[in-house]
């Protein structure tokens, strides 16, 4: 395959991965410079055995490294109480949002892509057990969001 | 709870972009990364380069050295691809899209049929001499395009031979095109689907359709049928009413005889893998279409055998249940729950199993019965007879492999469960010896002064971490504590997960860096980042107590003013941290831990 084939068969993968992770806005930037950085790597695209799995971790570290960044800036909290009251969906995509980044990728790939643990541990590059523990974190979380 | 999930995903992806062309990331530039020396600067350095570029939205990089991995790729020795086909459509070559930098492009072929539902097999054959092979619906009545069978990878969407491209060739006159053809849209035609057909797929197309099918013959069910065939499903809407899981499904259709047909369905989905299912079809109209139902849900299995005269009234249906296909053990968090669930499947189990003996006696005394029948000379045991009975056979059997399905599926279960209740079990155990353990090192912290405490801050804190300890694997601090339960004295990284009080819930983690990061980066095949590279692959955590006088040093800020110090019992809260995320999974902090009590936190600066 060529590399503008490679690229082409996972773009959509990476960019529902990375939208999941930065959202709609800076996804695009995300999916961009891991490529690009994946490109020039010796033997670019074509190179590596897996491809996908490869850009997909990138992403998730590009992800967490914006998520740094992004957290530096004051963090503005909205008063819920004071603002219209949204619907459940929405909520739900508030606290998604506010999941940390791996968090968020384990419970994209396991609720969303339907991977098994096993098979996005081995996306996250950590272990099943750890996709395991973010899931209950963010299962937690949600809960904890939805009944309070 | 999971559902919710997946709606928000969804919801979250419903605006989602297309994503950067392949155009747009190959034709930057691209550097190859210099290693930077350790240093505060090059750390402030780097993370101001990156930012300028998430600011600035646009990836400008600067080429420097080493191969263009985006170089043309070689020009085929054919430009064109000939497409040709048997039925009565009509194919038009629309749209081009230009996808490498080879100067090829993808063309769009519309395959426009009568204006009834049928099938059209549709040829292409590549410049290097493949033929692929589309079989694709042309129903006009339920839309354009809703169906189109063949190769794996086309359930994307997608289109046809990327090195080749509609050409200047004119038709021949015998139903052979090449794509370069002008848009050919007869009356009486209407558009049906996009042929798309990736070259890349090792297995090329599984149809095989040379025995039934001749030239300008329409194709039906029955043509194909004797020949096992992989059916892809591009609509997740059709593949979501068989009960499957979206865009990773797959529906194999396979063939025993010409008689029966199974349809199976794979999964990836969790513990199983598989889930099978049965379809009974219809043969020379002895089962009507419309008395067969399937659903993948639960494994229910219905098949009502129609009676053949007016005096028969003979049916036979298949057990059905309502178990779920799967079970995800993550959800059970306690261990009455998981002894309740196991005691479920065993019953469930035991169930089928006295049903699978009753499938199989039904079995033996059907075939008696089709024994007797075939060897009757008396002409009024009619062949219609034979079969039905045959089909009464061929039910039970599938009703036995059925339920045998339910018998694995539900040992694999109960195997999950019960390993998931003995790692509960396990940690239960460990967090009471951690609380015995935490409170007995608080105990002893009550004085820091009358601990030996040799790792402290070393004032003022410098953004930079701590140099690798000798004898460790150069992993920053004392080392790797990555895979370690137990963290010994020393100056640990890792993320602040939780504060409880004077204690906290620590993620061991390993920080590489400068030059170290970069190699541990590259030997996974990845890059450091800023200068550093993390190592957290268990997911582990620890439970530690903070001394009362312990220290906490937040960055706050732009991180140009360097630390402030805190009182971690006091003044500490955590929303001082420059991520603003601080305990959290993603709050980073060296800890100095003496006598196994933390003395001192500090927060590391990450670009």
């Amino acid at each position: 395959m060529s590399e503008s084939d490679i690229y082409m068969s996972v773009r959509k993968d990476l960019m529902r991965y990375a939208t999941a992770l930065v959202g709609t806005d800076t996804a695009d930037d995300v999916v961009s410079l891991v490529v690009i950085r994946a490109l020039a790597r010796p033997g670019g695209l074509s190179g590596l055995r897996d491809a996908k799995q490869y850009l997909m971790k990138s992403v998730l570290n590009e992800a967490r490294s914006r998520h740094r960044r992004h957290t530096r800036q004051p963090v503005v909290h909205t008063d819920v109480s004071t603002t219209p009251a949204s619907s459940n969906g929405d909520h739900v995509v508030d606290v998604i949002a506010s999941l940390p980044a791996r968090q968020r990728a384990a419970a994209y790939l396991v609720f969303y892509e339907e991977y098994t643990p096993s098979e996005a541990a081995a996306v996250m590059g950590c272990r099943p057990g750890t996709v395991r523990r973010y899931l209950h974190l963010a299962r937690t979380k949600l809960r904890e969001a939805l009944d309070g | 709870m999971d559902e919710q999930f997946q709606d928000g995903f969804e919801r979250m992806l419903a605006d989602m972009p297309d994503g950067p062309t392949w155009e747009q990331v190959s034709s930057h530039q691209v550097i190859t990364k210099p290693v930077p020396t350790r240093s505060r600067g090059m750390l402030i350095a780097a993370a101001a380069f990156i930012v300028t570029i998430v600011v600035v939205g646009a990836v400008v990089l600067v080429f420097d050295g080493g191969p263009d991995p985006v170089a043309p790729v070689a020009a085929a020795t054919v430009d064109h691809v000939e497409i040709s086909w048997a039925q009565n459509v009509e194919l038009r070559c629309v749209g081009m899209e230009k996808v490498d930098n080879g100067g090829y492009e993808i063309a769009k072929i519309e395959i426009w049929g009568p204006n009834t539902d049928g099938f059209v097999r549709v040829d292409a054959t590549a410049p290097d001499g493949t033929v692929e092979r589309v079989i694709t619906t042309h129903a006009p009545d339920r839309g354009s395009g809703r169906q189109v069978w063949s190769s794996p990878g086309l359930d994307r969407g997608d289109t046809v031979f990327r090195v080749a491209g509609c050409s200047t060739e004119t038709p021949d006159g015998s139903s052979h095109y090449s794509m370069s053809d002008p848009p050919i849209s007869p009356s009486g035609h209407r558009f049906g689907a996009f042929i798309s057909i990736p070259t890349h797929l090792p297995n090329g197309s599984p149809f095989n359709l040379e025995a039934g099918q001749a030239v300008g013959e329409p194709i039906g069910d029955d043509v194909w049928r004797g020949v096992p065939v992989k059916v892809f499903m591009n609509s997740a809407a059709g593949i979501d009413e068989l009960g499957a899981y979206g865009s990773n499904s797959e529906i194999w259709v396979d063939v025993i005889g010409r008689r029966y047909e199974v349809a199976r369905y794979l999964s990836d989905h969790e513990v199983l893998g598989t889930v099978v299912t049965s379809i009974e079809a219809m043969e020379r109209g002895t089962v009507p279409t419309d008395s067969v139902s399937f659903s993948t849900e639960g494994l229910n299995l219905t098949l009502d055998i129609p009676p053949m005269s007016s005096g028969d009234t003979a049916s036979v249906t298949t057990t059905s249940t309502t178990a779920p296909d799967t079970v995800d053990a993550a959800t059970f968090d306690d261990v009455a729950s998981i002894d309740a669930e196991i005691n479920r499947r065993r019953s469930m189990v035991a169930e089928a199993q006295q049903k699978m003996r009753d499938a199989e006696e039904a079995i033996q005394r059907n075939k008696e019965i089709l024994k007797s029948l075939e060897a009757q000379t008396n002409p009024t045991a009619s062949q219609v007879e034979i079969d039905r009975q045959r089909l009464i056979v061929r039910v039970s059997e599938l009703q036995k492999e059925h339920l045998e399905e339910i018998v694995r599926r539900n040992e694999a279960i109960v195997a999950v469960l019960q390993a998931h209740r003995e790692a509960l079990m396990a940690a239960e155990r460990d967090a009471a010896a951690a609380g015995a353990k935490l409170q007995a090192a608080r105990l002893a912290a009550e004085s820091r002064a009358a601990r030996d405490a040799p790792y402290v801050v070393e004032e003022p804190v410098e953004l930079t971490p701590p140099p690798p300890f000798p004898g460790g694997d150069l992993a920053s601090g004392s080392g790797c504590p990555v895979g370690t339960d137990d963290l010994l004295d020393g100056i640990w990284f890792g993320y602040l997960i939780e504060r409880d009080g004077l204690s906290i819930t620590f993620n061991p983690a390993c920080m590489y860096f400068g030059q170290i990061a970069w190699e541990k980066a590259a030997a996974v095949g990845q890059e450091a980042n800023g200068d550093v590279w993390f190592v957290d692959d268990d997911g582990a955590v620890v439970t530690l107590p903070v001394s009362a006088d312990a220290t906490a040093w937040a960055i706050t800020g732009d991180a140009t003013e360097g630390h402030q110090s805190l009182s971690f019992a006091t003044g500490w809260t955590g929303a001082e941290s420059m991520y603003g995320a601080c305990p959290g999974e993603e709050c980073p902090v060296w800890i100095y831990v003496n006598s196994g009590v933390v003395d001192a936190i500090v927060e590391q600066y990450l670009p």
